[in-house]
């Protein structure tokens, strides 16, 4: 099993929605999540992209065995009916291949944080 | 052939091993240090403007004695305006109508390290024999490895004990490439202030073998690399 829960907040206009996918399962599951609100997606940004693991309005990311893991996204869309429908659903969960838990390059790259210059910029100028 | 020269840590010779490199290579030695460059910038077109959109890659090869090199901007506005997602264009670009490239990158493990590790096609890690700048050299390599990087060569820097010797061993047997121990000579640092290589300025310093050492691996490297074209 893997159980997703999630909640919304809407704060002037924009809804944000948290997830908490847990796996039950004894193996690393690469998880998809997709956004049911009928808005745009606003995935969270490390400096000027995306976050890792964000492609559009789906995540996909590896949850470990027995492990939780929490997603989020803003979007201007409203949810109709908070009772109603959770704001993520579970789109396919399979099982983690060995060259998956290593990740891409690419997925390196977007993991890493964004450049900014050091305080070194402005030390001797005092 | 592009090559990436890393090491994690600040202070460790990163920027002097590029430009000796730049010169036993006859490669374009890139300042890639985006905030704190170190190769002295000089009139016209520099890595700034052409991460920013502003100058054709080309346009900022400049001359420096026997170095070619791109320099990079001074201003904290020009580095803030770099988009470091151009880089491995820019670089593909000299790197098609110079050949050799030498990437000076900067110390830390953030996306620009990681975009230019990336695009290069081998790194080269350089550390001193210290613990912090060790373990630097280490994860530097770990994130090498992860962006498909090969580490061709680690040049243990500053070396003023004879056991760096067997630092420089353990190294090898660590990080899977061969380590080469650069001594510390006043000549290295003497040629860097004048912006130059050791070559140009005390053509007898052991400094120039050591470095000549590295840049044969790198050229053994290119060798099995264009031999593998059309194989991979």
């Amino acid at each position: 099993m893997v159980p997703v829960e999630t909640e919304t907040t809407t704060l002037e206009g924009v809804t944000f929605v948290r997830a908490l996918v847990t796996n039950t399962r004894t193996t690393p599951q690469v998880v998809r999540l997709e956004s049911t609100l009928p808005g745009p997606v606003w995935p969270p940004q490390n400096g000027r992209e995306d976050a890792a693991e964000w492609d559009g309005a789906a995540w996909e990311g590896i949850v470990d065995a027995g492990r939780c893991r929490g997603v989020g996204f803003a979007t201007p869309a409203e949810q109709a009916d908070a009772d109603d429908e959770a704001a993520m659903r579970l789109v396919s969960t399979s099982r983690a291949s060995p060259d998956r838990l290593e990740g891409t390059a690419d997925e390196t790259l977007s993991k890493l944080d964004e450049w900014v210059p050091t305080n070194d910029v402005v030390s001797g100028e005092r | 052939m592009i090559v990436a020269v890393a090491g994690g840590k600040g202070g460790v010779g990163k920027s002097t091993v590029s430009l000796n490199l730049g010169r036993a290579l006859d490669a374009v030695v890139v300042d890639a240090d985006l905030a704190i460059p170190d190769l002295p910038d000089g009139p016209g077109s520099n890595l700034h403007d052409v991460l920013a959109g502003r100058a054709d890659p080309m346009d900022a090869v400049q001359e420096r004695g026997s170095l070619r090199v791109v320099p990079c901007g001074r201003t904290l506005a020009g580095a803030r305006a770099s988009n470091i997602s151009e880089f491995p264009g820019a670089v593909g670009a000299i790197e098609r109508r110079c050949g050799r490239v030498v990437v000076d990158c900067p110390a830390g493990l953030a996306r620009d390290v990681g975009v230019q590790l990336h695009c290069a096609d081998v790194a080269v890690l350089v550390t001193i024999a210290s613990k912090p700048a060790l373990m630097d050299a280490l994860r530097t390599r770990e994130l090498a490895r992860t962006v498909d990087t090969p580490v061709a060569a680690v040049a243990v820097n500053k070396s003023t004990a004879s056991t760096d010797e067997t630092v420089a061993e353990n190294v090898e047997a660590k990080m899977g490439a061969p380590a080469t121990v650069v001594e510390k000579r006043s000549a290295v640092a003497d040629a860097k202030a004048a912006g130059k290589p050791v070559r140009d300025y005390r053509p007898d310093s052991p400094a120039v073998e050591s470095f000549e050492v590295i840049a044969e691996r790198i050229r053994d490297c290119e060798r099995r690399l264009s031999g593998c074209v059309g194989v991979l």
